[in-house]
């Protein structure tokens, strides 16, 4: 008896644990302490707002105009659909408008290395747009944060 | 003990029977969980082998940027790393098939999902796909020794056993539980802000609008809930009544089962509409939930047994007449 109780004051103290660390890590969306997840998935709505998104305007030879977004850059995007994809680059644009340039140096080289395919010229932008009235095709308001030009990776 | 007794009888309702596994039926309800564990660890080993095809893909990127169970990984070339980890993984699996009754074994089993799942997520973004089960399998190394043979096994040991069960139900149930506390909060925070929130008509239209603006992807039932925001309310408030009582259910036998087919049904809807597939909360809400044999309830009993609503019917019920 006194070891299932043990064991039971155990698993509880599991479940306490599991819930300050996975809740510690709501503040920032960036730290989350793996794998002691919050689950809060989907809790805000999407509302009119910023976001950031990826623009290729050069890749290889090859010039666009007007330039592609990376969802759609099928042969140029590692992930062009890939949530993943969308989730880094807002990091990349959250963390250039919070000024924080080594942060974003870094971001930017990884999202050369792991997203694209090949040197790319891409501008980073920032989008305001209402997502329902995005969806019926109405233009988003875009304003160019930086031109990034990837050198060829070696071989 | 007596905190965690009376927090059982409060989500229990104080009414409802308590676990049917715990006093009713006490070998029988062992003897299915035997099944489950090692059906659990079958699993483990499809994880591994489904995720065969991916060995290229990770042997071909670039660095990873590790999360903290691979962070060893710096020291070594960055291939060698991951086939240790690929390997390590898959025969921590096979031996978790047959040798899951060892607790040495199922720390192994832990350890290998944990590193394997790290490695998936060191890409630069944590994806939640295989959360649970790596957490489900942190549970399993405390189920006692002799667990695994029915006949020879104590009834102390059954019930150290079954208090593990109940602990990964939980667990399952909690996941879901803070999602729903997710959305409740930050609908009313967004509610004080002026802004549409989750329990607003155009909550689920937003998200699917967003949701395929990110991925640029089309989904089967998705456009079609963009324009049809009065019939994509109730599916919404549904989710967040399912998912906010889910730990609950763990304490009211009644509902498991319908509760559990509910939220197969959310992650079913959740790809048609939004193209996101949590196939393994599937299989374990199945496992945990749906494999019991458990007697029929009677809808009555269900009703007044449905958390927040259920004292509705209960006050209607002839017995409280």
């Amino acid at each position: 008896m006194r070891s299932y109780c043990r064991l039971k004051i155990t698993l509880a103290g599991f479940f306490l644990a599991y819930l300050a660390l996975a809740l510690s890590g709501l503040p920032n969306r960036d730290k989350e302490i793996f794998p002691f997840y919050s689950w809060f998935l989907f809790a805000a709505v999407p509302h009119a707002g910023n976001h950031y998104e990826v623009r290729i305007l050069k890749n290889g030879g090859q010039s666009f105009n007007p330039p592609i977004p990376y969802a759609q850059a099928a042969n140029i995007a590692i992930f062009p659909q890939a949530i993943t994809a969308y989730q880094f680059i807002q990091k990349m644009g959250r963390s250039y408008d919070r000024g924080d340039s080594a942060e974003f140096a870094e971001l930017a080289g990884l999202f050369q290395r792991d997203f694209l395919i090949g040197a790319t010229t891409y501008q980073l932008l920032r989008i305001y747009y209402d997502p329902i009235e995005r969806w019926h095709g109405k233009e988003a308001v875009t304003e160019v944060l930086q031109t990034i030009e990837t050198t060829p990776a070696a071989p | 003990m007596i905190f965690l007794r009376k927090c059982r009888r409060l989500l229990a309702g104080g009414h409802s029977s308590p676990q049917p596994g715990i006093f009713e039926g006490f070998s029988a309800a062992f003897a299915h969980r035997i099944i489950l564990f090692r059906v659990f660890y079958i699993s483990v080993l499809l994880v591994a082998m489904s995720n065969f095809d991916t060995w290229s893909f990770h042997l071909a990127s670039s660095d990873l940027i590790p999360l903290w169970p691979v962070g060893w990984t710096g020291y070594f070339s960055k291939n060698a790393s991951i086939i240790l980890i690929l390997g390590f993984q898959l025969a921590t699996a096979l031996l978790g098939v047959f040798f899951c009754g060892s607790r040495s074994v199922r720390i192994l089993v832990f350890l290998g999902l944990l590193e394997y799942v790290a490695m998936r997520n060191s890409y630069g973004k944590i994806g939640h796909s295989y959360h649970l089960l790596v957490l489900l399998s942190f549970l399993l190394i405390f189920l006692p020794r002799g667990w695994s043979r029915a006949s020879a096994a104590r009834r102390s040991v059954q019930a150290k056993a079954l208090l593990v069960f109940s602990a990964c139900q939980f667990l399952i149930m909690m996941s879901y539980s803070l999602a729903g506390l997710g959305k409740v909060a930050m609908a009313f925070y967004q509610m004080s802000q002026g802004q549409v929130h989750a329990f607003h008509p155009q909550a689920l239209p937003l998200h699917v609008a967003q949701r395929l603006l990110e991925t640029n992807s089309q989904s089967p039932l998705g456009p079609w809930m963009i324009d049809h925001s009065l019939l994509a309310w109730p599916m919404m408030q549904a989710t967040l009544y399912l998912q906010l009582f889910a730990v609950v259910i763990v304490f009211r036998p009644s509902l498991q089962k319908p509760w559990a087919a509910g939220l197969i049904l959310f992650h079913v809807f959740s790809f048609l509409i939004l193209t996101i597939n949590f196939p393994f909360n599937c299989f374990l809400l199945g496992l945990f939930f749906l494999t019991e044999n458990r007697p029929p309830t009677s809808l009555r009993r269900m009703l007044a047994d449905l958390p927040l609503f259920g004292m509705v019917f209960r006050l209607m019920s002839p017995k409280s007449a």
